[in-house]
């Protein structure tokens, strides 16, 4: 790699042109401290562009950081200008990977921009992994798309506030759609499954009902529950999941009620639990209690020995 | 429905010298044919292609099965497996069906013909002579189609003479197809059943794609009828949409309107089912697709399955339908719990494999040609 250093006026350096530049979602605030104690201990990397101005190839965040700074001029190291784009793009994803691991919208950047210079094969075969991907095709085409995502997803996926592969069903959604269930998950503070639970949700009820899912959203038992002020974060995304899952799997909510209906009449009293096979299939129930004293065991196991003739269980059971 | 013809055809070097690989060769002209030691390499640009299913249908590879030509068929514990032998000749099917499971099952996208049939047979004699005592099931339908390339393999023409010389083993050849023409003036000798997969015609017009309608279907099954073929029927996906009920009577009344009843071996149904991994696989091969937004539930086997009352809905009433024509028929369901069973059928005779097994071995039970040992 040939450069030579130079001192470069920062306005001949053109921040916009990210043609070489991978990095998304940091904070400036400890490098500019830095910045301002011991100044630029390392150079950017520059390389002059076909209009005569300097693209960066390495230290965005530093040219970024002087330029807020006020700085005028600053010592750079001028990459050759014959040098080709591929590698003057290596130069620079190298030069990140060195020191820090990419968040998943720079992976997703970085895979995008060496689909410009290499077949998918090549990038899944010699850069996944340094990326920090299991090297498969399936990967690539996995996060590709992030990248394609609005700013405010990509910062809440940066955050670890919405999950990548929830962020991957986004995608399969309206642009409509898709903001307003990102609205939704993202104040609901949904957990990874959660979020993944309520887009699959969602995107197959519009699917079998041919609906969009804000007609799901501004459904008047919805809103109820969105607006009902008596309701905490945790309450609301718990009502709202139980609102779309009952919209999702209308008869086995049934089923659900119904058995926990038929349990109310068994007074099996606190403490004992009576479970059906998990989503109804199987044969197997199951009875879930605690003891402390020999005399509440035999008094729980008289309590469990007399509901074997309940008609309601003998129903669940035997059908 | 046309027949297959590939775009391209891939020899490895090690078939070369097989029936089948001459019976290919001599039925195919004018596509480009390619010799290699190594089909991986070979096969290896299709998986990056943008959709390598589709294209990897397009190219025929015959190689080497260098593994086991029987297996039984990969049921899972969890529910009743009937027991099937699966003769694994070839993998991959050239017709589109959007819920086949082949699209994640398979770790190869073309059209595969393990062509070392002096092998297949070299083992099929080995596994029948050993075990003289009961009747072997075995089907070529799992992993491929039986029939879609029989007209370029003339796979039948070997195999069904084969089964017909076999006192303890039935040869089932499972098909969408109507490519039967090789079946006739073969001696089967009643131990070749020729199966159909069948579906309500909504289903087959939108989710089959590129495989016979159902009439076409019927009317195969009809000649084979008529070549003294023993039937069989596989009601399998069945699939639930608003007119289910309409559309499988529909079919049910085109089947028994041909079909005598009592050349039918067996019918099986089973209900639509998939691992969770094939669903964005089908969302993105076949967006227009409905079949996956219906109530399913984990299975005991990890499968996506319809919550139990609405399968036990469709078996019941597709049972009685079907009883409605003969109660003789002999039905079974494919991969189900005891339970359900026993409501479907109102009985508790079929608690396990081995039931189901014993009782589609029992030739007394056999409308049709009985299977002499």
């Amino acid at each position: 790699m040939n450069v030579e250093y130079k001192r470069v006026d920062l306005r001949s350096i053109d921040l916009t042109d990210t043609t070489f530049v991978i990095s998304y979602g940091f904070s400036l605030s400890i490098l500019r401290e830095s910045i301002e104690r011991v100044g630029v201990l390392n150079p950017p990397l520059v390389k002059r562009s076909i209009h005569g101005r300097y693209r960066v190839v390495c230290g965005y965040k530093r040219l970024m950081v002087c330029r807020e700074m006020g700085t005028e001029e600053l010592t750079c190291a001028l990459l050759d200008y014959n040098t080709d784009e591929r590698e003057a793009f290596l130069i620079g994803l190298y030069d990140n990977l060195s020191h820090r691991n990419l968040n998943p919208i720079e992976r997703s950047i970085a895979a995008s921009k060496l689909q410009d210079y290499y077949p998918d094969r090549v990038i899944v075969e010699d850069f996944l992994s340094l990326l920090g991907l299991n090297p498969h095709l399936s990967v690539l085409q996995r996060v590709l798309p992030l990248s394609h995502l609005y700013g405010e997803m990509k910062d809440a996926i940066v955050e670890g506030r919405l999950d990548e592969g929830a962020a991957l069903r986004l995608l399969n959604l309206s642009e409509r759609d898709r903001q307003l269930v990102f609205r939704l998950v993202y104040d609901l503070r949904l957990s990874k499954n959660k979020q993944i639970e309520v887009i699959d949700s969602l995107r197959d009820i519009t699917r079998r009902d041919d609906c969009s899912v804000s007609g799901i959203l501004d459904s008047t038992g919805m809103k109820r529950i969105l607006k009902d002020k008596d309701l905490n974060i945790p309450q609301k995304a718990r009502r709202v999941r139980r609102f779309i899952r009952k919209l999702r799997y209308p008869a086995i909510v049934r089923a659900e009620e119904g058995f926990l209906e038929m349990t109310r009449t068994l007074n099996l009293g606190d403490g004992i639990r009576l479970a059906p096979p998990p989503s109804f299939e199987g044969d197997r129930y199951s009875i879930y209690f605690q003891f402390v004293t020999i005399d509440e065991l035999e008094r729980k196991l008289k309590q469990i020995d007399s509901i074997k003739d309940n008609k309601g269980l003998r129903k669940a059971v035997e059908g | 429905m046309d027949q297959y013809v590939p775009d391209r055809l891939i020899i490895h070097n090690t078939v070369k010298g097989s029936p089948l690989t001459h019976n290919v060769l001599n039925n195919l002209s004018g596509i480009p044919v390619e010799y290699t030691d190594d089909p991986e390499i070979a096969i290896d640009p299709i998986k990056w292609t943008r959709d390598p299913l589709r294209v990897g249908k397009r190219v025929l590879l015959l190689t080497e099965n260098r593994g086991r030509f029987l297996k039984p068929c990969p049921g899972t514990k969890e529910y009743i497996c009937c027991g099937y032998q699966i003769l694994n000749f070839a993998t991959n099917c050239n017709m589109e069906c959007s819920y086949c499971i082949l699209q994640t099952y398979l770790n190869n996208p073309v059209m595969v013909v393990y062509a070392n049939i002096e092998d297949m047979f070299s083992e099929l004699e080995d596994r029948l002579s050993k075990d003289r005592g009961s009747v072997w099931r075995i089907g070529t339908g799992e992993f491929t189609d039986s029939l879609t390339l029989d007209h370029l393999l003339g796979f039948t023409d070997l195999v069904v003479p084969y089964f017909a010389k076999k006192k303890n083993a039935i040869l089932e050849l499972k098909t969408k197809t109507d490519n039967i023409s090789n079946l006739f003036n073969l001696e089967h000798n009643g131990n070749t059943v020729v199966a159909w997969s069948l579906n309500a015609e909504e289903i087959a017009g939108r989710e089959e794609l590129l495989a016979p309608s159902i009439d076409e279907r019927i009317a195969a099954a009809f000649k084979c009828q008529e070549m003294g073929y023993s039937l069989a029927f596989h009601f399998d996906p069945l699939i639930y949409y608003a007119g289910w009920e309409e559309g499988y009577r529909r079919t049910l009344n085109k089947l028994f309107s041909r079909i005598d009843p009592s050349n039918i071996s067996w019918i099986s149904m089973g209900c639509l089912r998939f691992p969770p991994e094939l669903k964005p696989v089908i969302e993105k091969r076949f967006p227009k697709n409905r079949i996956l937004y219906e109530e399913f539930v984990p299975g005991l086997d990890g499968k996506q399955r319809y919550f139990q009352p609405i399968r036990i809905e469709m078996y019941s009433r597709m049972l009685e339908w079907m009883r409605g024509y003969d109660p003789g028929l002999r039905v079974y369901l494919c991969m189900e719990s005891r339970h359900v069973w026993k409501k479907v059928f109102k009985d508790d005779r079929v608690g396990s494999s081995a039931d189901l097994a014993a009782r589609l071995e029992r030739k007394d039970e056999y409308k049709g040609k009985s299977y002499q040992t």
